[in-house]
């Protein structure tokens, strides 16, 4: 459904939960899966390496930086029919 | 006793060679450097100009007269289709969007390819080559004008149109043909011919024309399949000039070969990248379709793309870098750009639609490694979005490919579920790549694409907003402000062609309403 990664505007002091539970609402919402992630599971990339960031912290205080791209793995779910999509 | 001498007429060749050599000098005043201060600094050797092979023989004067007359064909053709109302004969209003598709982000490239070929038509020092890319640029032009003049009688009864020069410099998606052709145009003038003459016109053109031009006759646009005549023994001359552009270069200094390799190793790619807007055209756009885009490429490119490289293996000339992933990305390309402009239709100046079912079908198919697979599916669940009254836009600005300034739509070679994604780290900054063939291309001129205008970038810098406006005041709708510093009408140019005026004018039109003319 989301043709390509997106670009999110927002300062460093962002704590990472906003940015699941606010944010990636915003973005992602209108998937049909997207109630069904299991945040606990999630695994998280940062330029394509595994990361694990702490929910409580900022952005910042989780090494993220200006155009640094994050990744993440939803585990059980396929996507719409299992397409991947 | 006089004689008048009858001077005997001088044959074609013979003219030829009179009206276009020896009618330059070496500068005595300034050095010839200073006179001509780009043909060297690529560091391409020419040792003897005179072994060019002029691609066109063509004098002016036989060139005025032989376009003049495709000229008169053309304006007659296009009078008759206006005269005739012929938008109502298209075989589906949803046709139009492909015209709107040209008229934005091909018909700029022509006037950009007049500007390149005016510009290396005057840096040469070989007169051969000069006045090859002067009769080209006067093509390119002439193209421009029959392409827009073509064009102009529907732009007075669908939207999608108005603006195509304005939008051309500013909307998102025309970034990509527009930071193509500047690439090539910023490059030096060797560069800008393996560029264009060669890597696109001579290797990459017939994926461009031919599924415009037939989807134009099969879908019953005698406008548009006029124009594609009338250019059709142009492009056959720019065709031959790529190929003696090519041939010249290696043969002068075996030196020039690895850099002529990076060059078709960049430009392939390049043409390849901004070609993924013609694959989405073909597979999704055309009511009636002629062959998907993989037939296409399979066809024009991979058999006779393979023979021509073969050829010139004799140079030490290989095929391009990007090409397995070319070949790979055929079955997945158009797909995945159509759901890009589905899904950001919101921002885009023609509409889109989910196929209906035969269309499906064909589709399916055609493309039976990926469709039902992984495309099919979601194409399902937004119809059924639709139909709830819930069509889906993607509200959030996609991430951008730093030097194809496409969005991050392809996935990695191979696997159609990840997404295909590399990064450079460069002065104190992170860039962002579609693909191993972008990331190299930055990697080897980073200072030329870090200067990219990437329009999500410029988006969020505030800088795609009317003048005057304040982002601060209460209620600011950003995606607003930016549609309207793009002139493109929303609820008209933009959304689901179900939901269309285009949709709701062409049905009324063809029961029997008399189309209005917009103002």
């Amino acid at each position: 459904m989301f043709c390509a990664p997106v670009c999110i505007p927002v300062p460093p002091s962002t704590p990472f939960n906003v940015l699941i539970g606010e944010i990636f609402l915003g973005v992602y919402g209108e998937h049909p899966d997207f109630v069904a992630i299991d945040w606990d599971e999630v695994v998280w990339f940062k330029s394509g390496h595994k990361f694990t960031p702490r929910f409580d912290l900022s952005l910042a205080e989780n090494g993220l930086g200006h155009k640094d791209v994050i990744r993440f793995k939803t585990p059980g779910l396929k996507g719409i029919k299992g397409s991947g999509s | 006793m006089d004689a008048t001498v009858k001077r005997k007429k001088m044959g074609l060749k013979q003219r030829y060679q009179t009206m276009t050599r020896g009618l330059d000098w070496t500068t005595s005043y300034q050095d010839m450097d200073k006179v001509f201060p780009y043909d060297k600094y690529e560091g391409i050797k020419v040792h003897n100009w005179d072994e060019w092979e002029d691609p066109f023989r063509l004098t002016m004067e036989a060139y005025w007269k032989y376009q003049g007359e495709k000229e008169k064909k053309l304006y007659a053709v296009i009078d008759a289709f206006a005269q005739n109302n012929g938008q109502l004969g298209i075989s589906d209003a949803r046709y139009v969007n492909a015209l709107k598709l040209f008229i934005q982000g091909v018909t700029p490239l022509e006037y950009c390819a007049h500007r390149g070929f005016a510009h290396v038509g005057r840096h040469f020092t070989g007169v051969g080559a000069r006045v090859a890319a002067q009769m080209q640029s006067i093509d390119e032009l002439r193209h421009y004008q029959t392409e827009t003049h073509a064009l102009s009688h529907y732009n007075k009864y669908f939207n999608g149109m108005h603006e195509s020069n304005y939008w051309y410099d500013r909307v998102w998606y025309l970034s990509v043909p527009k930071s193509f052709f500047e690439d090539a145009m910023s490059g030096g003038p060797f560069e800008f011919l393996v560029a264009i003459s060669f890597s696109f016109e001579y290797v990459l053109t017939n994926l461009l024309f031919v599924p415009f031009m037939s989807g134009a006759a099969h879908n019953g646009d005698m406008s548009t399949v006029t124009f594609g005549f009338s250019a059709q023994s142009d492009e056959s001359r720019h065709m031959t000039l790529g190929i003696e552009c090519i041939k010249f270069l290696l043969e002068q200094d075996s030196a020039n070969a690895p850099i002529v390799q990076r060059w078709i190793d960049k430009w392939f790619w390049r043409g390849y990248r901004l070609l993924t807007l013609v694959a989405m055209m073909q597979d999704y756009m055309l009511p009636k379709r002629v062959m998907s885009w993989k037939e296409a490429w399979e066809m024009y490119a991979e058999s006779n793309g393979s023979a021509l490289f073969k050829d010139l293996a004799r140079y030490g000339i290989r095929e391009p870098k990007g090409w397995q992933d070319a070949c790979e990305g055929k079955d997945h390309i158009s797909h995945q750009a159509w759901n890009t402009f589905y899904t950001y239709n919101a921002a885009a100046a023609f509409h889109t639609w989910v196929p209906n079912e035969e269309e499906m079908q064909w589709l399916s198919e055609k493309y039976p490694q990926s469709f039902d697979q992984y495309y099919r599916p979601r194409l399902d669940h937004y119809d059924k979005q639709h139909k709830q009254g819930q069509r889906f836009y993607n509200k959030t600005l996609p991430m951008l490919c730093q030097v194809c300034q496409i969005p991050m739509l392809f996935t990695e070679p191979n696997d159609p579920t990840s997404i295909c994604y590399r990064e450079s780290d460069y002065a104190d900054d992170k860039y962002h790549f579609c693909s191993d063939h972008c990331k190299e291309i930055f990697d080897h001129e980073p200072e030329k694409y870090v200067q990219a205008w990437l329009p999500v970038h410029q988006i969020y810098q505030g800088n795609c907003f009317p003048e005057g406006t304040d982002p601060t005041v209460e209620g600011f709708d950003p995606l607003a402000a930016v549609m309207e510093y793009y002139r493109i009408n929303v609820g008209s140019d933009n959304f689901d062609f179900a939901d269309s005026e285009d949709r709701r004018n062409f049905t009324e039109w063809q029961a029997g309403e008399e189309p209005q003319v917009s103002p």
